[in-house]
């Protein structure tokens, strides 16, 4: 395996989505090769990062205006007369 | 004695069916950035996917009584805003020209070609940081704050598919039946966004000023 193709299975590996035989070639490369341990190291490290980031709060303004139509319960457009 | 928590979702229905403002404010606060990035990865630009979710929560809040609880209030919501980004996203598509929809690039942005030789080797061997370098990088900044402008800047459907996979920890079936995107698909366009977004920190680290001597 090249370190090319090692690298872009570095994220499919944290999911446990490689078969056997591809995982097998790509942990034996991750243990000859420094710079691909590292990247994919990087890549756990990135993925770990994100788990949990709060969501983002909505600007105040587009917060107001939808709590504001929830409780008019503006009628939907077909609803007709 | 420390604060009572935030009530989940499914706590808050009560509170809902009551048309309870508090409520309502807490659940928008909650879902609305995630649903927007939902719509976003549907093909809409930003206003427009803006406006649909927030009709998709006038429809929702309407019809409660619909909602069975077999599936969570989260994977509800996701439901009725990805059936009305569609809709609105094919309205679109009759009327305006490609230029406006978003989502072309969102195939770009694997592995950096230009960081291999042509044999497969690394031209350029990754940069050493770790997590501990981007928290000095940011000086200050919340990471959290980092990893949200990150995740803005990646392509839509990029953003959309990390979002539900690595920030809300859903797995690929779950994902799929939100979103309607196969595994495979979930797997490229997840790979292509955490390998961007792992870039992303990478550049932070290195243009950060030197490290000071301690
Ligand atoms: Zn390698």
């Amino acid at each position: 395996m090249k370190c090319r193709e090692a690298a872009e299975h570095a994220s499919a590996l944290l999911d446990h989505d490689l078969d056997l035989t591809l995982r097998a070639r790509l942990r034996l490369h991750l243990a000859a090769c420094a710079p691909c341990r590292r990247f994919a190291e990087q890549v756990r490290a990135t993925r770990d990062l994100l788990r949990g980031a709060p969501a983002p709060a909505p600007d105040p303004g587009r917060e107001d205006a939808v709590v504001a139509a929830l409780l008019r319960g503006k009628p939907e457009p077909d609803d007709g007369p | 004695m420390t604060a009572p928590p935030d009530p989940n979702d499914e706590e808050l229905l009560p509170r809902l069916r009551a048309r309870e403002e508090a409520a309502f404010r807490l659940l928008v606060r909650r879902h609305h950035v995630r649903l927007v990035a939902v719509a976003r990865g549907l093909s809409l630009p930003q206003e427009a996917a803006e406006e649909v979710v927030q009709e998709a929560w006038i429809a929702a809040m309407r019809n409660l009584d619909g909602f069975e609880g077999r599936s969570s209030l989260r994977t509800w919501l996701t439901g009725i805003v990805v059936l009305m980004a569609r809709k609105a996203a094919a309205a679109r598509r009759r009327t305006r020209t490609f230029s406006d929809l978003a989502g072309p690039d969102d195939e770009e942005g694997g592995v950096d070609a230009d960081a291999f030789l042509a044999d497969g080797h690394w031209r350029e061997p990754p940069w050493h940081w770790s997590e501990v370098d981007l928290e000095r990088a940011l000086a200050g900044r919340q990471v959290w704050a980092a990893v949200q402008e990150a995740i803005g800047a990646l392509p839509p459907l990029q953003a959309s598919v990390i979002r539900q996979r690595d920030v809300e920890g859903l797995g690929a079936r779950e994902t799929e039946a939100m979103l309607g995107l196969s595994e495979a698909r979930q797997r490229a366009l997840l790979d292509r966004a955490r390998f961007r977004i792992r870039a992303t920190f990478e550049r932070l680290t290195r243009e950060a000023p030197a490290r000071a001597m301690p």
